[in-house]
């Protein structure tokens, strides 16, 4: 008989990783951890699923993928969907930021060993193939060392086992729910004048059976052509499904039983339902969906008058900068701000008076930086959260610096 | 001295729980030794009493020789509440700006930010000023770190800052490099430590004056070391012990005591991720095993036994050890405590009836609080799994019998592997502590 501490040795194995799922080979969710400010818990179940239709991988076999327009998100993070067992699969990403090519949905390790055409292609072909190697040899590493698990991959991988724990989820689910708030809530918002995002959210009962319904319809549609703003389905889902387990505190227990109570609406078409081919607004419309999607459930679980609270969006960016083959990334949200790495910039200002961040970072190095921003950066957010290029606001793009130039922020948390 | 008096040496653990004391003479003979969890009897009073002993026995101690863990305490806290902080004007808080999830290791009200270009007089204006400020905030400051760059400040000005604050009988602390947040980091943390070494070390020198009072830093004993360093001392110590041998294929030692489980790879790290930030100190890395031996065991709001994210605090400790009333990890092991003999000299109350009992119905009140539809959690069960997720830990951090051993007064939780003879090593640190004097001095 299996307790829903499991969990945590779900968590041990897959403890190296930063973003991961653990499936049976129905696609059903076992256990799931999302590590990375991007979420990308759905886009790795919907490889999985493409993975299985076209490429059916045995045991040992790894296949990789980072399509943004095949359930990828952006070209540098690459998917890799493993084979632990017959009935049971793992599947991961990482970021490796020198990809800069589409690697379709291909088999890169088969039982055991990497393929020598994969190998040739898409490491032996590149200048910095050292770099590459490295990459590929940890994620691989990652992968052997779950693989010695081979007790608890053979007892999870068992029908009995994996009935047992989605018992477990499910009852955890529903004690979470017992004394949770039924209701609803709507909410539209205007992105970027012309984009309208709208999002319902309902929380019911029916033939005691509890279900979140979670609805985009009436959203805008995307614009094909080089204004497109838009991005695939599951990049909406990971953000909401980690939303809503996060607010109900159901992380560790993220399983088939609780997704299948949870119903989406993603209209085709839609700017939250049609994938881009670089994946470059992925970020801000999944935070955009994550913070109203926060707002619903807690005007539903409000002990207040719903109408009391107005919905204000939050600044927040991820900005990938890159000199080299080095790549840095640097965080910023209500909450917190994390830099990887200062070294290359001088510190002509660098303060914090009471939460507020202030910068004036001089880049210091004669290799060109290449800043990628992403992320919202909110009207009612501009006055305490802003960032600026040589004294020019920045929200979003792809920014060059050269020695000498300055990189400004300000920001309050 | 008196002239029929013999010398002796002492070697110290001072873990974050528990303390291990050892007097051996210059024959090597152990003539007096004690282990105590701190909780209970405090440092202080374990090393004047080990004093009176040594002094009943005629000998006088020659040197103390110190590994220490004791600072882990402090990584749960913000540091630098009496640390004032000399920087430059538009440089204030730098350093938290790489990580703002983490502590911070300087109160923000006790800086002074300067302007460097001011002249002498209105610098020293400005100084006394923002001095009276601080005090009306903190008027037992006493540390002040000058984080001053000297490319961009005079030395005349730098003089007078110094001069300024040891009249006031400050201790001053020097970062000449406010840009790399790396050191400002290592200075403030130096500073924000000073007390609690400061407090170790007296408490020593007042059992044993005419002693010399070493740390173990790196691979030797020392008798200057820098504050942080002591942040590393025990896993120095342990890594030099192990890893010592180079013709050994041990390269990962399974910690498992009772304050501690880890797993310290003879690799090494350049940088210290520290609860306060980065700090460049290279390291054994070291990685805590997913559950603490303080980890409170407890029900949720949703009625389903859980383990605390936090350890709990060492203060009252464990049911174990006779205070305590809360259900730790440690006393789910209260059975197999019972027959170590270390253990039960730092824990009396293993003994004690009456704790076993308590600590038993303490476990049935878990199990029969849980509301779960699957299974019911009792003592035994959760044994098992700690055991269970242990094995997973060193197992996935690539321990096998070929390359790692086991120490520590927990190594009984090892799940023995094929080669039973020797995966297991017994460890105590005072034993280690005067093998590595000899060492060194042979």
């Amino acid at each position: 008989m299996i307790s829903h501490l499991e969990s945590h040795k779900f968590g041990s194995i897959i403890s190296h990783f930063n973003n991961a799922s653990i499936v049976n080979s129905k696609g059903e969710l076992l256990f799931s951890k999302d590590a990375d400010p991007f979420k990308t818990t759905t886009s790795r179940l919907v490889l999985f699923q493409i993975a299985k239709k076209y490429l059916s991988p045995s045991t040992g076999d790894i296949i990789i993928s980072n399509d943004p327009e095949n359930g990828g998100t952006s070209l540098s993070r690459i998917y890799f969907i493993s084979c632990l067992s017959l009935n049971l699969f793992l599947i991961w990403d990482a970021e490796f930021y020198p990809i800069d090519f589409k690697i379709p949905l291909s088999p890169f390790v088969e039982n055991g060993k990497i393929s020598p055409f994969m190998k040739a292609a898409l490491i032996e072909s590149q200048p910095n193939k050292e770099h590459y190697s490295a990459f590929f040899e940890t994620e691989i590493g990652k992968f052997n060392t779950v693989n010695k698990f081979k007790e608890f991959i053979r007892e999870a991988s068992g029908e009995d086992f994996q009935k047992q724990w989605f018992m477990v989820c499910k009852n955890i689910f529903i004690n979470h729910f017992e004394a949770k708030a039924f209701g609803q809530n709507e909410l539209s918002y205007k992105y970027k004048t012309d984009h309208l995002l709208k999002l319902r959210t309902e929380v019911d009962e029916k033939q005691n059976q509890r279900f979140f319904k979670v609805d985009f319809s009436g959203s805008s549609l995307a614009k094909p052509g080089p204004a497109q703003i838009s991005c695939a389905s599951h990049v909406i889902e990971s953000g909401l499904i980690i939303e809503f387990s996060k607010y109900y505190a159901l992380e560790k227990y993220l399983s088939q039983p609780i997704l299948d109570h949870v119903k989406l609406i993603l209209p085709p078409k839609s700017i939250v339902s049609n994938a881009h081919k670089t994946g470059e607004f992925n970020f801000e419309l999944q935070k955009m969906a994550r913070q109203m999607m926060k707002f619903n459930l807690t005007q539903i679980n409000a002990q207040t008058k719903k109408n009391d609270k107005k919905f204000s969006l939050y600044s927040t960016h991820l900005l990938q900068m890159t000199s080299g083959t080095e790549t840095n990334l640097f965080f910023l949200s209500n909450s917190r701000i994390q830099f990887e790495n200062l070294n290359s910039f001088h510190q002509k200002i660098l303060q914090n008076t009471d939460g507020e961040y202030k910068a004036c970072l001089v880049y210091n190095s004669d290799k060109p930086l290449t800043i990628r921003v992403s992320g919202i950066s909110s009207d009612e957010d501009h006055a305490k959260r802003w960032l600026k290029i040589n004294k020019v606001p920045v929200r979003h793009g792809t920014f060059n610096l050269k020695k000498g130039d300055e990189f400004i922020l300000n920001w309050k948390i | 001295m008196t002239d029929n008096q013999t010398q002796a040496n002492l070697a110290l653990f001072i873990g974050e729980t528990y303390c291990e004391i050892e007097v051996q003479n210059l024959d090597h003979q152990i003539i007096f030794s004690k282990e105590i969890f701190l909780p209970q009897i405090t440092l202080k009073n374990a090393l004047q009493t080990t004093a009176a002993e040594v002094l009943k026995l005629g000998c006088t101690i020659q040197n103390v020789y110190t590994v220490c863990r004791y600072l882990e305490r402090l990584k749960n806290f913000r540091l630098g509440g009496s640390v004032i902080q000399v920087t430059h004007k538009g440089l204030e808080n730098n350093y938290m700006l790489e990580n703002t999830g983490r502590f911070s290791l300087a109160a923000s009200s006790l800086i002074i930010a300067i302007d460097a270009q001011a002249n002498m007089t209105d610098l020293s204006e400005y100084l006394s000023t923002e001095f009276d400020r601080t005090r009306k905030i903190n008027p037992e400051a006493n540390k002040v770190v000058m984080n001053l760059d000297p490319k961009q400040i005079s030395v005349a000005k730098n003089k007078m800052i110094q001069k300024f604050f040891t009249e006031k009988n400050f201790k001053l602390f020097f970062n000449s490099t406010p840009y790399d947040l790396n050191s400002i980091r290592q200075v403030l943390l130096n500073a924000g430590t000073e007390g609690t070494k400061e407090e170790l070390t007296k408490e020593i020198q007042d059992a044993f004056p005419a002693a010399e009072i070493l740390f173990w830093s790196q691979d030797r004993f020392l008798t200057e070391i820098e504050n942080y360093q002591l942040y590393f001392s025990a896993d120095d110590f342990l890594g030099s012990t192990i890893f010592a041998d180079k013709n050994s294929s041990v390269d990962k030692v399974i910690h498992l005591d009772i304050e501690n489980w880890m797993v310290l790879e003879k690799s090494h790290q350049s940088c210290w991720d520290s609860p306060w930030g980065k700090i460049q100190r290279s390291h054994f890395r070291n990685t805590p095993l997913s559950l603490h031996p303080l980890t409170e065991i407890l029900i949720d709001e949703n009625a389903f036994l859980q383990f605390s994210k936090m350890p709990a605090p060492s203060e009252p400790g464990p049911m174990t050890a006779g205070r305590g009333v809360k259900s730790l990890i440690l006393d789910v092991f209260f059975a197999d405590l019972k027959n170590q003999a270390l253990l039960n000299r730092l824990f009396p109350a293993l003994q004690n009836a009456n704790i076993e009992k308590k600590i038993q119905s303490q476990f049935k009140v878990l199990e029969h609080g849980q509301k779960t539809e699957s299974k019911t959690l009792n003592q035994s069960d959760i044994k098992e799994f700690i055991q269970e997720l242990i094995h997973f830990d060193i197992n996935r951090l690539g321990c096998s019998d070929e390359n790692s051993l086991c120490t520590g007064n927990m190594s009984f939780l090892k799940k023995e592997g094929s080669k039973k003879s020797n995966h297991l090593k017994h460890f105590r640190w005072t034993e280690e502590i005067f093998k590595k004097v000899t060492e060194v001095k042979t």
